[in-house]
């Protein structure tokens, strides 16, 4: 019986909760690309490097805040960085749009020439990050590391394995979940929020009722900013912050964002769990679990991992190309690419 | 040829078809007639294999092929057309047809050296048989145009060509009609007789126009909620009490009780006029109309397609455009709106010119429009499709919907459903309430009747008069000229963009030159 407790919890502390934090960060860096693409209609190839930038915007008013005392113990800092770094990312994209995009979207470009364009902002930005912040990996967690530590959790279960949660893992899953209410409320129930979606159903009926389209625009990079610095400011608490790291990410979340259906805001979190949990399940070594769980004959020697770290993102390259080869509108039917 | 026993498709809890069983003979022509949401193009598409079914077997030729994928039936000799044409719009209309049939040589690169001289011999071939379709359709003068650029009518035609460059047995014609206007539906209709007569095809199709259907078609099959509800000849159909119930209605006259109304006054009578004298006279009439266009001349960039047309209606009026087929019907409501640039001519609404006026900004001042197709948010619920069309109010739009779930009692019911799910009639019913909340004082429609049955089309007709005795400019295109003639106060007839005819819609209806050529007689 004990056996098998401390299996569920090794699998817990080292793949349900990783998974959990990892996927809503996912998930609300595929909210934004989908949000994008649905509004907008380009698949934004820049979004991961937004996300960067968000964050070291967050990170250079959190060092400013650090270095002037000011603290919200025992949670990070960065929260009160987080949104002077949304309204520098707000600021970014509206400034892309004004001297990239609007420009296609005068010519009536195909989507294309967009995705294109895109792929030109996000060297751009990226190499704006690295110039101000620098490429290697930068610290700036503070506050309460751990809401529960390994060690507490075996005194008080008596258990030998332990379960240890982050403060930044559970602030990403609190957050993620407040900010999907928030959005979904937001597009559902708003007067903004239902002509962002008339705009995404049928654009020539939405200019025909008078809904207009700059605004739609407008509110679209606002929200796909706050969304990427938000995500990207939860994924450098969680882990560290790295520029190269979030170039990277953009695979994983284009990946959540089509297998979830892109288009669809709910795909978008789906998927984001979808691909975490594979990440996660098939990137873990199984050997201790099944130590506990396996008579001991039939013991492993190996690792029993599936596939190394170091391929994770084979991962959802994989499940990407078989969404679209099996199903290409994805989970929830969002649109075909 | 094909038997159909106890077909069921059901999407989730909707039951589309259920048990239908039906038989479509060999070298007939067969109608299928029934109300928006009958499940008659779901019927279609499960026979042609486009849905697997839910229960039920199909039979081919006495062979079983319930389950099969639409190009195996294809192969078997099984074409379908769908109600919205699907052509290559950048190809021309020649070269559309010529790629139809399958496993041609040139599409593979090896033969473009190897075989060389053998491919050219097919795709002469194959230019000769095109060619040929193109002369019986009456087409070619339009050989060499770009498909995308044809009327909605003349790519149904195309549509019906594709269909000839098979080795097609049996074809499914999904409302070929729909939106043609009834010289060119009357050149269908022979194009359909012929092939069946002369090359012995096999036709089923849907139609809403019952004068086609009782022209070509023997037998008759009525479908009311996904099951066959009768079948027999045009006649017999057409007489039977349920028919006459679940789908024709009993036509305008026991609907048109807001017509018994004092007419407005016209300015004058108008007699018809050629075309030189309409314009001389028009510029006087001009004047005394709400929103007018004047003297529109314009185009999408390549030639123009509106030759000085002038459409002007006053308040509490109906007027419809007719004219055939590419006549610019639809452009000239467009261009009304802002949507193209005219190179002459100039906008007035209530006396002030908007020519200058982006489409929204016109919107903006009380002028709305109902496109053809996609004209509801389908991911939307109607009750926000209703609250996006009153977008531009800030003051309280309670009262405006209450109005509109007044004329539209359907839609109240189905408030909170998504405008996407509801049926081809509901959603044009969805569309013209999405209209009417912005309080226009113009309402324009481009073909409101286009692919629903006649008793939802009369039930649409009578709530247009009803927004008309509201006050309300109506403007509209239909290719149901005989019917919207008969409910207009004025009719303008376009031919080539230009002007032909102008009068009250009842002397449009008794002109014999105005029957002949756009009503069929």
């Amino acid at each position: 019986m004990a056996d098998l407790l401390n299996a569920l919890v090794l699998f817990a502390n080292f793949v349900l909760i990783p998974g959990l934090s990892y996927g809503a960060q996912l998930a609300l860096g595929a909210l934004g690309v989908t949000l994008v693409y649905g509004v907008l209609r380009f698949s934004n190839f820049a979004h991961g490097d937004t996300m960067a930038f968000g964050a070291m915007a967050t990170i250079l008013v959190t060092w400013w805040l650090q270095a002037r005392g000011f603290h919200i113990h025992p949670l990070p800092t960065a929260l009160l960085g987080l949104p002077f770094g949304i309204a520098a990312t707000v600021l970014l994209c509206m400034l892309v749009e004004r001297t990239v995009y609007r420009y296609y979207r005068h010519k009536k470009s195909p989507p294309l020439v967009f995705m294109i364009a895109s792929v030109g902002v996000m060297l751009i930005i990226n190499g704006v990050v690295r110039f101000v912040i620098g490429a290697d990996d930068r610290q700036f967690a503070d506050g309460q590391r751990f809401l529960i530590k390994a060690r507490d959790f075996k005194q008080a279960t008596g258990l030998s394995e332990g379960l240890s949660l982050k403060v930044s893992q559970g602030l990403t899953i609190v957050i993620a979940i407040l900010l999907v209410i928030a959005l979904f409320w937001f597009l559902q129930k708003t007067r903004s929020g239902k002509a962002m979606r008339a705009f995404s159903d049928n654009e020539e009926l939405a200019l025909l009722s008078g809904i207009d389209p700059l605004r739609v625009v407008r509110m679209t990079w606002i929200l796909a900013a706050a969304l990427a610095t938000i995500a990207g400011t939860l994924y450098g608490l969680d882990k560290s912050f790295k520029p190269f790291t979030y170039h990277q990410l953009l695979l994983p979340i284009f990946a959540a964002a089509i297998v979830g259906g892109i288009g669809k805001p709910h795909g978008a979190i789906a998927g984001g769990f979808v691909i975490a949990f594979s990440e996660v399940t098939i990137t873990y070594a199984y050997k201790k679990f099944l130590i506990y769980l396996l008579p001991a004959a039939w013991q492993p020697h190996g690792l029993v991992q599936l596939l190394s770290t170091d391929y994770k993102f084979a991962v959802s390259f994989i499940i990407l190309v078989i969404v679209l080869l099996a199903c290409p509108t994805g989970i929830f039917r969002g649109r075909v690419l | 040829m094909i038997q159909v026993h106890s077909l069921c498709k059901h999407f989730g809890g909707l039951k589309a078809v259920h048990q239908a069983t039906l038989n479509i003979q060999r070298g007939k022509i067969t109608g299928l007639i029934g109300p928006n949401g009958a499940g008659k193009t779901t019927l279609f598409n499960t026979i042609a294999g486009v849905y697997a079914p839910t229960g039920g077997r199909i039979l081919l030729d006495g062979e079983d092929v319930t389950g099969f994928a639409p190009h195996q039936l294809f192969a078997k000799g099984l074409v379908r057309t769908f109600q919205i044409a699907h052509e290559f719009p950048t190809l021309t209309v020649l070269e559309n047809l010529m790629m139809v049939p399958p496993a041609q040589l040139g599409e593979r690169l090896v033969n473009t050296w190897l075989r060389r001289r053998r491919m050219h011999k097919q795709e002469a071939q194959l230019r000769r048989q095109a060619e040929a379709v193109l002369e019986f359709l009456k087409l070619s003068p339009l050989a060499d145009e770009l498909a995308g650029n044809l009327s909605g009518g003349q790519k149904k035609l195309l549509e019906l060509g594709r269909t000839m460059m098979t080795d097609a047995k049996v074809v499914l014609l999904d409302e070929v009609g729909a939106g043609v206007n009834r010289t060119l539906l009357n050149d269908i209709g022979d194009a359909i007789l012929r092939l069946n007569r002369e090359r012995n095809y096999t036709f089923c199709m849907i139609e809403h126009d019952m004068e086609m259907i009782s022209r070509l078609c023997d037998p008759v099959i009525v479908m009311a909620e996904g099951a066959v509800l009768t079948e027999g000849s045009a006649a017999e159909v057409n007489a039977n009490e349920q028919v006459i119930e679940a789908y024709l209605g009993r036509g305008l006259g026991i609907k048109r009780r807001h017509t018994a109304r004092v007419p407005i006054p016209q300015p004058r009578p108008q007699p018809t006029r050629s075309d030189a004298s309409a314009a001389a006279d028009l510029s006087e009439v001009a004047d005394m109309r709400f929103f007018i266009g004047e003297a529109m001349t314009g185009g999408y960039g390549g030639a123009d397609i509106l030759d000085a047309c002038t459409v002007g209606v006053s308040k509490g009026e109906i007027v419809v455009i007719v004219g055939p087929n590419g006549a610019g019907k639809s452009t000239a409501m467009k261009a009304m709106l802002g949507m193209l640039k005219l190179r002459h001519g100039r906008i007035m609404l209530g006396g002030v010119d908007i020519s200058g006026l982006a489409p929204q900004a016109r919107v903006a001042r009380g002028i709305a429009f109902v496109p053809q197709v996609a004209n509801v948010f389908v991911t939307m619920s109607v009750q926000e499709n209703l609250e996006m069309g009153a977008y531009l109010r800030r003051d309280d739009f309670t009262a405006t919907m209450e109005q509109v779930f007044e004329l539209f009692p359907v839609l109240r019911e189905k408030r909170r459903q998504l405008a996407g799910e509801l049926s081809g009639g509901q959603r044009q019913q969805v569309a013209v309430a999405r209209a009417l909340m912005t309080k226009p004082s113009v309402l324009m429609l481009d073909e409101p009747t286009a692919g629903v049955s006649p008793l939802v089309m009369d039930d649409l007709f009578a709530r247009i008069l009803e927004v008309r005795d509201s006050g309300v400019a109506i403007l509209m295109v239909e290719q149901n000229a005989r019917q919207a003639l008969s409910i207009a106060d004025r009719g303008y007839v376009l031919v080539l963009g230009a002007n032909r005819h102008t009068d009250r819609g009842a002397a449009l209806l008794a002109n014999p030159e105005v029957r002949k050529s756009f009503l069929g007689g």
